[in-house]
């Protein structure tokens, strides 16, 4: 099982450095859990990262867990209608 | 309807016009001049006389609406108000709604009064500021009723282009911003274009937004939120059924002007006019080059229930403007001179028969000079001064060169020549063409002329006088002339020229009649619109005429039209019909 806190900025101008890793360990087939709870920005690129990560861990059959949105991912979530369509895979723990 | 009904009817129509005319001349008067206090008399009296007829008439709407109008004429002749550019384009807009709501009345009640209420309401809304005292009068109408369901709402699919992250163009900014507009009932991000993990860029797009909007602001207000990013995106925006109801309807009532598929569509709303530009370069585009009606259904820009009404409607008009056409449109100062002659004649005739004698051989060559000059009143009631057209001419110029940005100044002679109306109405359209070319295309913008050490307002000119047994006519504008060059360019890229065949300056004007020829690199209102100088020649040779075009680059174009006096025979119905 890997775990990965994502960077404060998840916007256009940082995805291209993680999404060779991220994609790595979503395809690996090894659970993986993403902590966005340190996101403080985030843009449509940054979503569209964590869609392209759903569908290879989807692929891959590998178990994914978006854990502890932070308020700036929850607010993004639930502009796009993405929160319900996601739902399955967030994981928020009691504060 | 009864004939006397029927009869006051067209009494009514037939002077309301005239004063419509009156009204429309004196404002454009009122323009040049606004402390011209005949024009102000007189377009009060018009407005004035317009409402009287109407109440007697009973034709409540124009009553009420040249009262209105009426009241606002009160104000500048009071002083209250002063006459500027935007006021004086108002009351024409009013002028124009009165003249359609009168020439409706003519036609009885078949029309549905769609169009007229959305006009009507908007011209009552740009009035307001301008009616003082007289605002309790005017009710303004809302009509900002909450839409509820799913198919109450627009439905919008924005596909943003593959570079439009990279460009800084985050369709979130975009969709936020959509919500100013209104309620998104529901949007849903559609992620099935992201590649396999080997061809993912993650800074490109592959996302597509498929959004639910409730809300009352129109096509062109929804269009405008993605303004920024038209270019990089595909964006279809279909409306809720309630919507496309309205649409049909309002083009069932488009006043009977003749206008091309796509500028009913832009006009009552279902077509932006960026959608319509596109549409028209797919079709220069040449994939296909159907008609227009079909390319915009098939680029989603319109559902085709929608371009099949702006046909029918199409039709509809057509068929009217061709019966209008049959009738003809008499002096009435030329009827009465011809039915004196004929109760002369009578005179004559009774005195004969109450003398009983034998007439004698003087008396007949009397009766037969009389009759004689009476045929001659009768063909004459087919002729028309071409003055009459003047009045379009005026308002064309300042309406388009207002839009464009441009000034200019008409001036026009020969009014008192006479010829044949269906000729005059031919002709005028034709110089309504070349005048609106002259503006959009012709006369340069007021800080080009004048770098250029010419007069800010550019001057246009017709003229027409009779030769024996022609009308001549002139059309100049002293504006930048034809450009050869682009006139070359564009007819090598249509394969009329060869990269390295010689042409002169004769040659390549010629190429402006070809058909569909076009050098206009953009489009607007007032041309460009794929009809071109291949029409206006065609309408001159149908007439029997010839047109020829000499142009000097940096001081202007001129045409020169000639046309027999009397067309051949077997042009006029032709000549209806296309009118």
């Amino acid at each position: 099982m890997s775990s990965v806190a994502v960077p404060e900025e998840l916007t256009l101008h940082q995805v291209r450095a993680i999404t060779p890793h991220l994609i790595d360990l979503a395809r690996s087939g090894d659970a993986l859990a993403l902590d966005l709870s340190g996101v403080c920005h985030i843009d449509t690129a940054g979503m569209q990262l964590l869609l392209a990560i759903r569908r290879e861990a989807a692929r891959a059959c590998t178990p994914l867990a978006l854990e502890n949105p932070s308020p700036a991912v929850s607010e993004l979530l639930s502009f796009y209608r993405l929160d319900r369509v996601l739902a399955s895979y967030i994981v928020s723990e009691p504060a | 309807m009864d004939g006397s009904i029927d009869e006051t009817l067209a009494l009514f129509v037939a002077d309301s016009t005239q004063q419509l005319d009156v009204l429309e001349g004196q404002l454009l008067a009122l323009e040049r001049d606004p402390a011209d206090h005949a024009a102000l008399d007189a377009l009060f009296r018009a407005a004035h006389t317009i409402k009287g007829n109407a109440a007697v008439v009973q034709l409540g709407e124009v009553e009420w609406f040249a009262h209105v109008t009426e009241s606002v004429l009160e104000r500048l002749r009071s002083g209250e108000l002063l006459a500027g550019c935007e006021l004086i384009t108002l009351l024409l807009a009013c002028s124009d709604h009165l003249r359609y709501l009168v020439t409706n009345a003519s036609f009885g009640a078949d029309a549905s009064p769609a169009f007229a209420e959305e006009d009507r309401a908007r011209l009552i809304g740009l009035l307001v500021p301008w009616l003082g005292d007289e605002l309790e009068e005017v009710a303004p109408h809302s009509d900002a009723t909450p839409r509820r369901s799913e198919e109450d709402c627009w439905h919008i699919s924005l596909q943003p282009g593959f570079e439009a992250l990279r460009q800084g163009l985050d369709p979130l900014n975009f969709l936020r911003h959509l919500e100013t507009l209104g309620r998104l009932h529901s949007l849903r991000v559609v992620d099935d274009e992201i590649p396999p993990s080997e061809g993912f860029d993650p800074e490109a797009c592959y996302l597509r937004f498929e959004v639910l909007l409730d809300t009352g602001a129109d096509k062109q207000a929804i269009e405008d939120v993605f303004s920024f990013m038209r270019d990089a995106c595909t964006l279809q925006i279909e409306p809720p059924a309630s919507q496309l109801d309205d649409w049909v309807d309002r083009l069932d009532s488009l006043p009977e002007d003749e206008l091309q598929t796509g500028e009913m569509l832009v006009r009552v709303g279902a077509l932006t006019p960026d959608e319509l530009a596109s549409g028209l370069r797919a079709q220069r585009g040449g994939e296909g080059s159907g008609p227009i009606g079909r390319i915009l259904v098939d680029e989603g820009f319109v559902p085709p229930q929608v371009v099949d009404a702006a046909l029918r409607r199409q039709d509809e008009i057509k068929t009217a403007l061709q019966r209008e056409a049959a009738q003809l449109r008499v002096s009435a100062e030329r009827l009465d001179q011809l039915v004196n002659s004929l109760a002369g004649m009578q005179g004559s005739l009774a005195q004969l028969a109450q003398r009983g004698t034998r007439v004698s051989a003087v008396e007949m060559v009397a009766l037969q000079h009389a009759l004689e000059k009476a045929r001659r009143l009768a063909e004459g009631l087919r002729m028309a001064r071409f003055g009459e057209q003047f009045r379009r001419f005026h308002r064309l110029v300042r309406d388009a060169s207002l839009e464009l940005g441009k000034r200019a100044d008409l001036l026009v002679s020969g009014g008192e020549v006479e010829m044949d109306r269906a000729v005059a109405d031919a002709l005028g359209d034709v110089l309504m063409h070349l005048l609106r070319n002259a503006i959009d295309h012709g006369i340069e913008a007021p800080d080009v002329r004048q770098a250029a050490g010419k007069p800010a307002h550019g001057s246009l000119s017709v003229s027409i006088k009779s030769q024996a047994d022609w009308v001549l006519l002139r059309v100049s504008d002293d504006g930048a002339g034809v450009d050869l060059a682009r006139v070359r360019a564009a007819a090598e890229a249509r394969g009329l020229l060869a990269a390295d065949q010689l042409a002169d300056e004769v040659s390549l004007l010629a190429q402006l009649f070809a058909p569909g020829f076009s050098t206009a690199e953009r489009l607007s209102h007032y041309s460009g619109r794929g009809v071109g100088l291949d029409a206006v020649r065609a309408a001159i040779h149908a007439l029997g005429g010839e047109i020829k075009l000499q142009s000097r680059s940096g001081q202007g174009c001129c045409f020169e039209i000639r046309v027999p006096a009397a067309p051949p025979q077997s042009a006029l119905p032709a000549l209806h019909a296309a009118a």
